[in-house]
């Protein structure tokens, strides 16, 4: 129709002033009178009158939608907040005031009973049973009768997290049918501009008498003509495009997955998250999070699937190509992998712990060049950012120490797999190139990501040259005290049983652990020294004493203070923080760095 | 049939439609003159002379249907202003605001008075468990024949167990105890949020039904203004109309006037 109209518009009038047949033709010459080019011009102003007012209808119907969906979006972003915070205050109180009460009364009922007491123990107990009253915490549901042991992360699930998340999950797809709502509703605007234009065009068109030549005269016409088919067509592919639909019993099976994730049940969060994918099989954060699970299950090419699946999707963040990148690390794809993260470095060029991995990748592809280079960019970067901080007077930010940890505990994994064939959370053995090259290099920059690592922390800088101080190797062991408490021999660990320390109360009843590395000391405890001789060493230089227990760091056991015991001699350091505490057992690494530089590492073990 | 052969059918049906038509036109004439002829019989032997004169009559059939148009055309203007005016009284934002308002209220005053709970909570915890001792040691006195010696530790226990008790009792608010010593957490709950809601607003419900119910009169008015433009259009357009086609145009004109009488009978409804 349109064609037919474009060719009576531009073809030329018979000799009778009449317009050639057709079936546009006739009904015009049925319902017009003569003036062809006056009725050519009222009926599309009046067609374009029409598309400009439904156009308005779908813009206003699109931003009414909209509206109601950013006042959905808005309700569950603050309910999320809500549930979250008041989540926080019952499992607060369930765990740091009910269950420790209880923990209280039970060690009261259990040194009762050592004293022999029973009586008392069970006057004890019955007053712990009362408190477990109060929290469901402390009900069986979640209480493990033969340890003692609440599953605080279960009781969280249940109490807010599962809750809160499907709260977050409603206000995110609320958010997104916002934007596509307010998207379309924006593009009719723009739109009704056009056709707007489009009757301006019309109402420009010049009279026969100024523009005698046809074609001329109808060329605003003409335009106007196109730009109307354009927005027509444009509209029509805008209805096209379905509207996404959404499924709450899939969200309610997303947040399920995740709630069982986090009590670290990942076998049945895959089930919930495999759910959720068959109600909504382009639901993206749920990819993202099977594909984590799968990654703890060990499933690492379903992982890897999942995380592309989710960028698919529509989630096209920086943390799914980070984590599918290191996936296919982690298979032993490295030209795979080396390609995911550049993509992700090029949408966070700043993010240090990217080129780490980066340079992992290039030296298990063997290509150690690549791999310096990388972790060079990292450390500049981290730099960069440490003295942004400074500069603004801030401290920096504490997940960049975490992503040297990180780095550092992935580079010594890859050395164990490559010296030892050992190969956990790297690529497998057979993938890797293994040359003397490639592990020189990757010793080497372990030792540099750890002296950048203490001087960014303690000088803000990277180090500079080593000096030529020297620490000897270490010896682990404990003290001989005289009657003031200061040591007067070293007994080696092992050699034979340390004496008992001199001076200290034992104010505690319980040697409960309290964390990781620590306990507190009992009367057979004994505090555990490192000795080493050094030399060239100026008072004043920065000593960073690292501890690192079964292959973690304990952040409370480092040593940090200026070098005051002169330039040569024998030092004897304790390892605990305090004498109220001694270590557990374990196997303990211990690392010296005098300004910045790793000068030396040794290693004990504590127990069986 | 290919579409040569349908043109070619459409345009007999065109032409078929023009002859009825001028037919139709034709028989009108004849009424008309016979209507007139009867009339003027009656009346006056000078009216003779304008029954000759009927091609007269079809520009002034024209001129009352241009002002018929026009008057309906300018009705109509009227009216979308109208409707205008009242789509611009609605605010559906305004009230959304207020139930964002109330719906954060809501929350904040429910996550105060959970941490205002649980910090007597805590303390009602350490009430709890020494008022229990206490219980258990005075039912341990009242029933031991222990020697003296083991009733004084219980004793000294039990003045201990008091004392901490009573002290930990100021913490937490004593009203909201039950007889059974239990703590009404629901009903301290529910007095501070009839307390809150004296003071502020923290049901966002009605405000965002009122948004939403604005938004879709909006919508009803926006619809209403679409028809209206449409029946502007066919007024123009019927001004264009051959005068000949006098059905056709009687037809588009009587749509029009109909489609803007619903329009005025929607827009009564909606107010």
């Amino acid at each position: 129709m349109s064609e037919n109209l474009l060719n009576e518009l531009s073809a030329p009038k018979t000799a009778e002033g009449e317009s050639p047949n057709g079936i546009l033709a006739a009904i015009r010459r049925f319902l017009f009178h003569e003036e062809a080019e006056e009725v050519d011009t009222i009926v599309w102003v009046v067609m374009i009158t029409l598309v400009i007012a439904l156009l308005t209808v779908q813009m206003e119907h699109y931003g009414a939608e909209g509206g109601q969906a950013l006042d959905r979006a808005q309700q569950y972003a603050v309910q999320a907040i809500g549930v979250k915070a008041r989540g926080e205050t019952v499992a607060g109180y369930a765990w740091n005031d009910a269950y420790r009460q209880w923990l209280d009364w039970e060690s009261q009922a259990s040194l009762a009973e050592q004293r022999g007491e029973p009586e008392a123990a069970a006057r004890y107990r019955v007053v712990r049973d009362r408190l477990a009253t109060l929290t469901p915490l402390l009900s069986p549901a979640y209480l493990d009768a033969s340890t003692g042991q609440p599953d605080l992360r279960a009781f969280e699930s249940d109490t807010y997290l599962v809750e809160a998340t499907v709260l977050q999950e409603r206000y995110v797809r609320a958010m997104q049918l916002y934007d596509l709502l307010m998207t379309r509703s924006d593009t009719f605007g723009l739109q009704i501009v056009l056709l707007g234009i489009a009757l301006a065009l019309i109402a420009m068109a010049p009279s026969e008498e100024l523009v005698p030549n046809r074609l001329l005269r109808r060329l605003p016409i003409l335009t106007a003509v196109a730009l109307t088919i354009f927005v027509v067509g444009w509209v029509v592919q805008i209805f096209l495009e379905p509207i996404p639909v959404y499924s709450d019993e899939a969200v309610d099976q997303y947040a399920q997955g995740v709630g069982l994730a986090y009590q670290g049940d990942h076998a049945n969060a895959l089930l919930a998250f495999d759910q959720a994918l068959q109600n909504e099989p382009d639901y993206a954060n749920v990819y993202y999070r099977r594909g984590n699970t799968n990654f703890a299950l060990g499933n690492y090419a379903e992982a890897a699937a999942d995380y592309q699946a989710a960028w698919d999707a529509g989630r096209e963040e920086v943390n799914v190509l980070w984590n599918l990148g290191w996936t296919q690390y982690v298979l032993g794809d490295q030209p795979a992998a080396i390609a995911t993260t550049q993509e992700a470095l090029a949408m966070a060029e700043d993010q240090e712990a990217l080129y780490f991995n980066l340079g992992l990748m290039h030296l298990a592809a063997g290509e150690v060049d690549a791999g310096r280079q990388a972790f060079d960019t990292g450390l500049e970067y981290a730099a960069r950012r440490v003295d942004e901080a400074k500069t603004a007077g801030d401290q920096p930010p504490s997940s960049l120490w975490s992503y040297f940890t990180i780095a550092l505990d992935d580079i010594d994994r890859l050395i164990t797999c490559l010296e030892s064939e050992l190969c956990k959370t790297t690529p497998p053995y057979t993938t890797l190139a293994v040359d003397e090259a490639v592990r020189q290099v990757a010793a080497e920059l372990r030792l540099t990501l750890k002296n950048a690592a203490v001087a960014l922390e303690y000088t803000g800088a990277l180090p500079g040259d080593a000096g030529t101080q020297e620490i000897g190797a270490f010896e682990f062991g404990t003290g001989e005290y005289d009657a003031a408490g200061n040591v007067t021999g070293f007994v080696a660990l092992g050699e034979e049983a340390a004496p008992l320390r001199f001076g200290l109360a034992i104010e505690e009843e319980s040697s409960r652990t309290i964390d990781e590395s620590l306990m507190l000391a009992t009367d057979t405890s004994a505090p555990v020294l490192v000795r080493f001789p050094y030399k060239s060493v100026q008072d004043g230089q920065l000593l960073v004493l690292k501890v690192y227990r079964n292959g973690t760091e304990s952040p409370w056991l480092r040593l940090v203070e200026n070098w005051s015991l002169g330039a040569a001699g024998e030092a004897v350091l304790p390892l605990a923080p305090s004498s109220q505490f001694a270590l557990a057992d374990g196997d303990y690494k211990l690392e010296l760095y005098l300004d910045g530089h790793l000068l030396q590492e040794g290693a004990f073990q504590l127990g069986g | 049939m290919d579409n040569q052969q349908n043109q070619e059918m459409l345009l007999r049906v065109l032409q078929r439609l023009e002859q009825n038509e001028t037919r139709l036109v034709q028989v009108s004439r004849q009424l008309e003159q016979m209507v007139e002829g009867a009339a003027v019989d009656k009346a006056s032997p000078e009216a003779n002379t304008a029954a000759e004169a009927d091609t007269a009559a079809e520009p002034e059939r024209t001129n009352r249907l241009t002002a018929f148009v026009t008057l309906s055309a300018l009705i109509a203007t009227i009216v979308m202003v109208v409707i205008s005016l009242f789509q611009s009284k609605l605010d559906p934002g305004e009230a959304a605001n207020f139930g964002m308002a109330a719906a954060f209220n809501r929350e904040l005053v429910q996550n105060i008075n959970y941490g205002q709970l649980y910090s007597q909570y805590r303390a009602y915890t350490d009430y709890l468990a020494y008022s229990e001792l206490q219980n258990q040691l005075e039912q341990t006195l009242a029933s031991t024949d222990a020697a003296a010696e083991e009733n004084s530790a219980l004793t000294e226990e039990l003045a201990q167990s008091q004392r901490k008790a009573a002290s930990s009792r100021l913490f937490f608010s004593m009203r909201y105890l039950n007889r059974d010593g239990s703590y009404d957490t629901e009903r301290q709950l529910g007095e501070a949020w009839a307390r809150a809601e004296q003071q502020t607003e923290l049901d966002p419900q009605p405000y965002f039904l009122d948004a939403d119910e604005q938004r879709s009169i909006g919508m009803q008015f926006i619809w209403l203004l679409l028809w209206l433009t449409a029946a502007l259009c066919v007024y123009e357009l019927v001004q264009y109309f051959n005068e000949r086609r006098v059905a056709v145009r009687g037809t588009f004109v009587f749509a029009a006037t109909i489609g803007m009488l619903l329009v005025i009978f929607g827009v009564y409804l909606l107010l």
